[in-house]
C-alpha cells in the first residue's frame, strides 16, 4: 500500500485545508492557530499522531497527489479532487485507520506505553526471580512511576492478574493488530522485537506501523478508563498520567482564573505575558466542551461581532473586517471558535 | 590500605568473577592506593571494573568523564543489571524535572557519567566541587587529546576540572593511544609523567585472526560479504559508515544467508536499539549490520567475526571494532573488504565534519546569525570563539585537523597495503614493543586464512529456526510462565 494515500483522508473535497496547519497538528504541535486549524477541519482528535514526522516526507507525499491530481492546490490549501475522493473510496478497504486514536483524550499515551511495557518486563522477571536483566530503556520519570506502581501491588498475585489483563485488551482487538502488538512484549527470556522487524512480520510499512501501535494504545487506554473495574492494574498505571487536553501552563491559567484571579495579576504573578493567557483561553476554549464563552465576551462586544459577521460562513471572516470596532484579537477568534462549535 | 582479600572478596560478590583479567588488579590497586593511574588495556579486557570495583571500596563518588551518550547508556545499564542502584548519568536526554531531582540528590550517587560538555556547565560544575569525589575516570582517555582522532575542545577543561575537585586519584583509561598522544593525555588533565602510575599492557588481540581483502567494486563485495557470512562461525557484526548501507545490506543477507540479522545505528528509536542489543546478547540475533553507534558497551563474549564492509576512519578505530570479536578467548576473525573507492569515501566523511575556510569566515562576519543552528561544526566553532580565538587561527588549526585526519585514514591504507606482518604493523603503529610471532593464526600476509584450520568454518548452513512466537497467545504465555 502506497503511504502517501493516507494523505487524502486528511483533506475533503469542499473544504480547501492547509497542509502545513494539518502537518503541525500531526507532530503535536500546539499553538492556536494550528488548534484551530485542527477544530475547523474536524482532525482535532489526531493531534501528535505522528510526533517524529519528518516535514519532507509530508511535503513529498503531498506532492506526488498533487501532480497525479488527486488534490488540488490554491494559494495554501489543498482539497481533494474528484479523482481523489475516488481514490480515498478505493482504498477505504485496506487501509488501516485510526478509530480509537485521541490525541487530547489520551496525551500521554506513549509514556503509558512505555510503562506497559516496563511493568510487563519487571513483573515476569519477577516471578522468574531473576533480578539481573536489563530493564526496557524509558524516561527517569517512566522509571519512578513503573516502581511506584509495582510497590502498590500484592507480588503474589500481580503476575497472573496482569496476564488476565493483557488477556483481555490483546483480545478485544483484531488478531491481527494483537499479534503485531505482542512482539514488543519483553520479560524473562523473551525479547521483544524492533519496530522493522515488526513491520516485517506483518507486512506492513513503517508508517503503518506507527499508525497501528498509535491505534493500539489508545484503544488499550479507550478500554481501560471506559471499563477501569475490568482493568484495575492498567487502570493504576495509567492514572499519574491521565491529564485533561490541555498543556499544563494553559490548565495552570484556567484553574488560577476560576480562583477569581485577573488576568493582570496572573501575568504579574506568573510572569506570563497577558497576551500569552489569553493564547491559553482560546485553546481552552477550542478543547473543552464546556468553556465559559459568556465570561469573555459580553454581549455588547458579542452583539458587534454578530453584526459584521452572521451573514457570512464562519471559514470567511477576517479579523481586518473588525477595523474599527475597537475589539481585539482574542474576542474575535473567540467568538469564531464558539461559532464553529456551534455550527459544528 | 585496601587488603587483597578485600578486593576479591569485591570481586567475587559484586561482579561473579572469580579472576581478574590482565591489567586489571593492578589499576585497581594502584587507584585505591590514591595514586593517578594512566592505563592502557586492549579491548575486551574490563575496562569499566577499575573504576567499577573501587567505587565499592571508596567512601567517596566516582565521577566518570565519558565522550559517548550510548556509552555512558550501556554502562549506567550494566551496573543497573549488577544491582547498583545508585547511578546517575547526566546526560542532555534528562529532562529539566529529573535533572533537577538528580542535582538535589547529587550527593546519593555513587557513580556519576556525564560528558566533558556537561562537566564544563557552571552548575554542574558547582555541583561536583561540593561533592566528595575519591576517584575522577577520564574514560575513552584518547579523546582528550588535540592529537587524538576523535578530539572535543570541551576535553580541555578537565584539567581545571580536576584542580577544583581535588580526587584522591584520576584515572585515564584508553585502548588506543600512540605514544604521542599518551604524552598529551598527561599533559591534558595536568597529571605528571613521573607521579603517574602507568600501565601500559599490548594492544594486541592474539585470538583476532587479521584478514583483508581487496575486492573489484561493491557488486563483487556484496557478494564476497554473502560468501563470508555462509562460512564464518556466528555470531558476527559487520560494521558501515552508513546507515542506508547497513539496511540495505541487511535486507539482502536477510534473503540470501540468514532472518537472523538485524541492523543498528544512530538513528533508531532507543527502544529499537535496546531490542537489537537484547536479541543480539541472548542469541536471537546471529549477525548485525551496525554503524559505529553500536558495539561500545556491548558485552558478548562469543562474538567469532567482525566484518569491516567500509573502511574504518583510522587504525584506532579498527582496533576498536574489531576488539568486540574474541573477547572468550576463542579463536576470532577480524574481515577487511575494501574497493578502490573506499579511499575517497572514507576522506570525504571524515573531513567534511569539520569546518571548511567558507563556513569559519562567514561565523565569524555573523555569529549571531547562527545563534540557532543545531550543527556539529557550529558548535565547535562557538567554543573556540567564546574562547577568543578569531577565524585566521581557526582556519589554520581546522586546516591542520583535517590533514591530521587524513593522515590517519591514510595509516589505514598503510595497514591494508604493508607487505609485512599486518599485527606487527599494528603494534609498531601504537609503539608497543610485543613482537610477533607471525604463523597461519596471524594474519593473511601471506596465505588467505584456513578458516577449517581456524576452526572458524561453519561447515553445514545451521537451520534457522524462528523461536520468536508469532501470535499473541504464545508471546504472552512466554512472558508469563516460569518455566524456561
Amino acid at each position: 500500500m502506497e503511504d502517501q494515500l493516507y494523505l487524502l483522508y486528511l483533506f475533503d473535497q469542499k473544504q480547501w485545508r492547509r497542509p502545513l496547519a494539518i502537518q503541525a497538528l500531526l507532530k503535536g504541535k500546539r499553538t492556536v492557530s494550528n488548534l484551530y486549524a485542527g477544530l475547523d477541519y474536524d482532525l482535532l482528535p489526531l493531534y501528535q499522531l505522528l510526533p517524529h514526522l519528518p516535514a519532507e516526507k509530508f511535503q513529498q507525499a503531498l506532492n506526488q497527489l498533487l501532480t497525479a491530481g488527486l488534490l488540488e492546490q490554491a494559494a495554501r490549501a489543498v482539497r481533494l479532487t474528484a479523482t481523489g475522493v475516488a481514490a480515498k473510496a478505493r482504498w477505504q478497504t485496506a487501509a488501516i485507520l485510526p478509530v480509537n486514536y485521541s490525541g487530547f483524550e489520551f496525551q500521554h499515551s506513549r509514556e503509558f506505553s512505555d510503562s506497559l511495557f516496563l511493568a510487563t518486563q519487571a513483573v515476569s522477571e519477577l516471578q522468574a526471580h531473576n533480578r539481573r536483566y536489563f530493564p526496557l530503556e524509558v524516561s527517569a520519570a517512566t522509571q519512578y512511576h513503573v516502581k511506584q506502581w509495582l510497590y502498590q501491588q500484592d507480588i503474589s498475585l500481580v503476575a497472573e492478574r496482569l496476564q488476565h489483563e493483557w488477556e483481555l485488551l490483546l483480545g478485544a482487538l483484531p488478531q491481527q493488530q494483537a499479534d503485531y502488538y505482542s512482539q514488543f512484549l519483553l520479560g524473562y527470556q523473551v525479547q521483544r522485537a524492533t519496530t522493522n522487524q515488526a513491520d516485517q512480520l506483518a507486512g506492513w510499512s513503517p508508517l503503518t506501523g506507527e499508525l497501528v501501535r498509535q491505534e493500539v494504545s489508545h484503544h488499550f487506554l479507550r478500554l481501560l478508563t471506559t471499563q477501569a473495574a475490568r482493568f484495575p492494574l492498567l487502570a493504576a498505571l495509567w492514572q499519574p498520567l491521565a491529564s485533561g487536553p490541555l498543556s499544563q501552563s494553559a490548565a495552570q491559567t484556567l484553574a488560577m482564573l476560576q480562583q477569581g484571579w485577573s488576568l493582570e495579576v496572573i501575568s504579574q504573578r506568573r510572569r506570563v505575558k497577558v497576551n500569552t493567557l489569553k493564547e491559553h483561553l482560546l485553546e481552552a476554549a477550542i478543547l473543552l466542551a464546556d468553556f465559559p464563552f459568556a465570561t469573555y465576551l459580553s454581549t455588547s462586544v458579542r452583539q458587534t461581532l454578530a453584526l459584521t459577521f452572521d451573514q457570512q460562513p464562519v471559514d470567511q471572516w477576517r479579523f481586518d473586517q473588525l477595523a474599527d470596532s475597537g475589539l481585539d484579537f482574542f474576542e474575535f477568534r473567540l467568538y469564531q471558535i464558539e461559532r464553529r462549535k456551534q455550527h459544528g | 590500605m585496601v587488603e587483597a582479600a578485600q578486593i576479591k572478596q569485591v570481586l567475587q560478590q559484586r561482579f561473579g568473577y572469580t579472576a581478574f583479567k590482565p591489567g586489571q588488579a593492578e589499576v585497581i590497586r594502584a587507584v585505591l592506593a590514591g595514586q593517578d593511574t594512566f592505563a592502557i588495556l586492549p579491548t575486551g579486557t574490563g575496562k569499566s571494573l577499575c573504576y567499577q570495583l573501587p567505587g565499592y571500596l571508596l567512601s567517596g563518588q566516582v565521577v566518570v568523564i565519558s565522550p559517548l551518550l550510548s556509552l555512558m547508556q550501556d554502562q549506567v545499564a550494566q551496573l543497573h543489571y549488577l544491582g547498583e542502584k545508585r547511578v546517575l548519568a547526566l546526560t542532555s536526554t534528562l529532562d529539566a524535572t529529573t535533572r533537577r531531582s538528580s542535582l538535589a540528590h547529587f550527593s546519593q550517587y555513587k557513580f556519576i557519567f556525564l560528558s566533558p560538555e556537561m562537566a564544563n556547565q557552571a552548575p554542574i560544575r558547582q555541583q561536583l566541587r561540593q561533592a566528595q569525589v575519591d576517584l575522577l575516570v577520564v574514560d575513552e582517555a584518547h579523546c582528550i587529546s588535540q592529537w587524538g582522532v576523535d578530539f572535543r575542545p570541551d576535553y580541555l577543561g578537565l584539567k581545571s576540572l580536576r584542580a577544583a575537585i581535588t580526587p584522591k586519584a584520576t584515572l585515564a583509561l584508553t585502548a588506543t593511544a600512540t605514544k604521542r598522544v599518551q604524552a598529551d593525555i598527561l599533559a591534558k588533565l595536568g597529571l605528571s609523567a613521573t607521579d603517574t602510575k602507568q600501565i601500559v599492557h599490548s594492544v594486541d588481540r592474539r585470538n583476532i585472526y587479521l584478514a583483508t581483502e581487496a575486492v573489484a567494486d561493491d557488486t563483487a563485495k556484496d557478494q564476497r560479504l554473502i560468501e563470508l557470512c555462509q562460512q564464518l562461525k556466528q555470531p558476527g557484526i559487520i560494521y558501515f559508515s552508513s546507515r542506508q548501507k547497513a539496511e540495505e545490506i541487511t535486507q539482502l543477507l536477510q534473503q540470501k544467508v540468514t532472518a537472523r540479522v538485524a541492523f543498528y545505528h544512530g538513528g533508531m528509536a532507543s527502544q529499537d536499539r535496546f531490542a537489537v542489543q537484547q536479541q543480539f546478547m541472548h542469541g536471537k540475533l546471529m549477525i548485525i549490520c551496525a554503524t559505529n553507534a553500536f558495539g561500545m558497551g556491548i558485552n558478548k563474549a562469543d562474538v567469532r567475526f567482525v566484518i569491516h564492509y567500509h573502511l574504518p576512519s583510522n587504525l584506532e578505530s579498527y582496533l576498536q571494532e574489531i576488539g568486540r570479536a574474541g573477547r572468550d578467548g576463542q579463536q576470532s576473525i577480524a574481515y577487511l573488504l575494501y574497493a578502490p573507492r573506499d579511499f575517497q569515501l572514507q576522506a570525504n566523511l571524515v573531513t567534511n565534519t569539520l569546518p571548511d575556510a567558507a563556513l569559519i569566515k562567514q561565523y565569524f562576519a555573523q555569529p549571531q546569525r547562527f545563534a540557532n543552528a543545531a550543527i556539529p561544526e557550529i558548535d565547535l566553532l562557538k567554543f573556540y570563539r567564546q574562547h577568543g580565538q578569531d577565524a585566521a587561527t581557526l582556519q589554520h588549526l581546522f586546516a591542520k585537523r583535517r590533514d591530521e585526519k587524513l593522515l590517519a585514514l591514510r595509516s589505514m591504507l598503510a595497514f591494508l597495503q604493508t607487505p609485512g606482518c599486518k599485527r606487527q604493523f599494528i603494534l609498531n603503529y601504537f609503539t608497543d614493543p610485543t613482537k610477533v610471532t607471525h604463523d597461519a593464526t596471524c594474519c593473511n600476509t601471506t596465505t588467505p586464512p584456513d578458516l577449517a584450520a581456524l576452526d572458524l568454518y561453519r561447515p553445514t548452513t545451521i537451520a534457522d529456526t524462528e523461536s520468536q512466537q508469532q501470535n499473541w497467545q504464545e508471546r504472552l504465555a512466554a512472558v508469563f510462565t516460569t518455566t524456561t
